[in-house]
C-alpha cells in the first residue's frame, strides 16, 4: 500500500503531474491556417454552387435558342471564326491548368462534377452559337462560362494550408 | 483535474466564447485555445510520449474542435468535450502509426523498458521526473495510464476508446503503476 500512496502523491503533487505543459513552438499558426481554409473551402462551396446555378441558366437559355434555330434554319451550323478561336484558347488554356495541377489533392472531392456541369453547359452555348454566330448575349455566356472553369480549377487547386 | 469524472455544475465560463466561435468567429476560437492548449497538449504528450507528435495532435484536435463547434451541445463543458475529442483524436494518431497496429495485432508481451530511457530535454519541453517515466511507459499502458490516472476516465470509458475490455484496461492501469514505482523506487536508492 504504501507503494501506491507513494506513487499517489507525486499524482497529486501539482509540480509533478501539471495539468498544463507549455509546447516548445506556437501551434496557433497551423491551427489558424486551417481553420481560414476552412472557411474558404465553405465560402467557395456557396459560390461554386451560384456559378452552377448560373451555368444552369446558361444550359436552358442556350437549348431554348437551340430549338428556336432549328426551327428557322436548315443550313449546316458552324461556329465562326471568332467564336472558334476564343473556344480553342479557353480549352487550351484549361488543359494546360488541368496538367499542371495533375496529381494535386484538391479543396473539395466534387470538384470534377462541378467542372463537368459546366463543359456541359459550354457545349449546349457552343451548339446554340454555331445556329445563331452573331447572337451577343450567347457569344458573353460562352465566355462567362469557361472563365468560371478556369477559375474553379484555379482555386480549388490553391496552395494547401502549411503541414501540422 | 478529471476532464471526465468532473460534474458539469453551473454556467460554463466559455460558453459566451463558444457560440461566438460557433458562428464563424474565430477571435473567439483563439480565445479558446489560449486558455485550454496547455491541458490539450499535456493530454496528448503523455499518450504519445513524443513532443512533435502531441504537437500534431493538439492541432488536429483543435481544428476537430473548430469543425465540430456546431455539434457541441452543452450537455457537459466545452473543456470536457475539447478533452474527450483530443483523447480520441490522439487514438486516432496512435492507431495509424506502427506502433499502434503492433499494439492491437500483437499478442506477445511488450518489452519492459528501462527507466533512463532517451530524454526529452532535447525538445525544451521541461518535465517533472513523473512525467519522463510516463513517458517511458510502454504505450499501452501509457494511454490507460494517463486517461485513467490522470485524466480520470473511468475503465468502462476507456475500454470503449480503445476497443478493449474493461478488465484488460485495469490490468494495463495496474501494470503501469507497478513499472512507475519501481522507477522511482530504484531513483531513490
Amino acid at each position: 500500500m504504501k507503494q501506491n500512496r507513494t506513487l499517489d502523491e507525486l499524482l497529486a503533487d501539482e509540480s509533478q503531474c501539471p495539468e498544463e505543459i507549455n509546447p516548445g513552438k506556437d501551434l496557433w499558426p497551423g491551427i489558424e491556417q486551417a481553420i481560414n481554409q476552412e472557411q474558404q473551402k465553405r465560402t467557395w462551396g456557396l459560390s461554386i454552387n451560384s456559378k452552377i446555378a448560373l451555368s444552369s441558366a446558361a444550359s436552358v437559355l442556350a437549348a431554348v435558342l437551340l430549338i428556336k434555330t432549328d426551327f428557322s434554319s436548315n443550313s449546316e451550323p458552324q461556329l465562326n471564326d471568332s467564336i472558334a478561336a476564343l473556344v480553342e484558347t479557353y480549352e487550351q488554356e484549361k488543359q494546360q491548368m488541368l496538367v499542371r495541377y495533375q496529381g494535386q489533392e484538391a479543396l473539395v472531392s466534387d470538384w470534377q462534377q462541378q467542372l463537368h456541369d459546366m463543359e456541359e453547359a459550354a457545349k449546349s452555348l457552343r451548339t446554340a452559337l454555331e445556329n445563331d454566330p452573331d447572337n451577343a448575349v450567347l457569344i458573353r455566356m460562352l465566355g462567362n462560362v469557361y472563365q468560371q472553369q478556369l477559375d474553379l480549377i484555379n482555386k480549388v487547386h490553391a496552395p494547401q494550408w502549411q503541414q501540422i | 483535474m478529471t476532464a471526465v469524472a468532473e460534474a458539469y455544475a453551473g454556467e460554463d465560463p466559455d460558453s459566451p466564447l463558444v457560440d461566438q466561435a460557433a458562428s464563424g468567429d474565430s477571435r473567439a476560437f483563439k480565445q479558446l485555445y489560449e486558455r485550454h492548449y496547455k491541458r490539450v497538449y499535456a493530454l496528448c504528450l503523455r499518450m504519445t510520449a513524443n513532443p512533435e507528435s502531441a504537437e500534431e495532435c493538439t492541432q488536429e484536435a483543435f481544428i476537430k474542435a473548430w469543425r465540430k463547434l456546431d455539434t457541441f451541445n452543452k450537455q457537459s463543458r466545452f473543456s470536457t468535450w475539447l478533452h474527450t475529442l483530443a483523447s480520441r483524436t490522439t487514438l486516432d494518431y496512435l492507431r495509424k502509426h506502427k506502433s499502434w497496429l503492433k499494439l492491437v495485432f500483437s499478442q506477445e508481451e511488450e518489452s519492459i523498458p528501462e527507466a533512463h530511457g532517451p530524454s526529452l530535454e532535447q525538445d525544451n519541453i521541461e518535465l517533472s521526473s513523473l512525467d519522463k517515466l510516463l513517458c517511458r511507459l510502454p504505450e499501452r499502458a501509457r494511454v490507460v495510464f494517463t486517461l485513467h490516472g490522470v485524466e480520470g476516465y473511468r475503465h468502462v470509458e476507456i475500454a470503449e476508446m480503445l476497443g478493449i475490455s474493461s478488465g484488460a484496461s485495469r490490468a494495463q492501469y495496474h501494470r503501469a503503476r507497478n513499472l512507475l514505482q519501481e522507477w522511482l523506487d530504484h531513483e531513490a536508492e
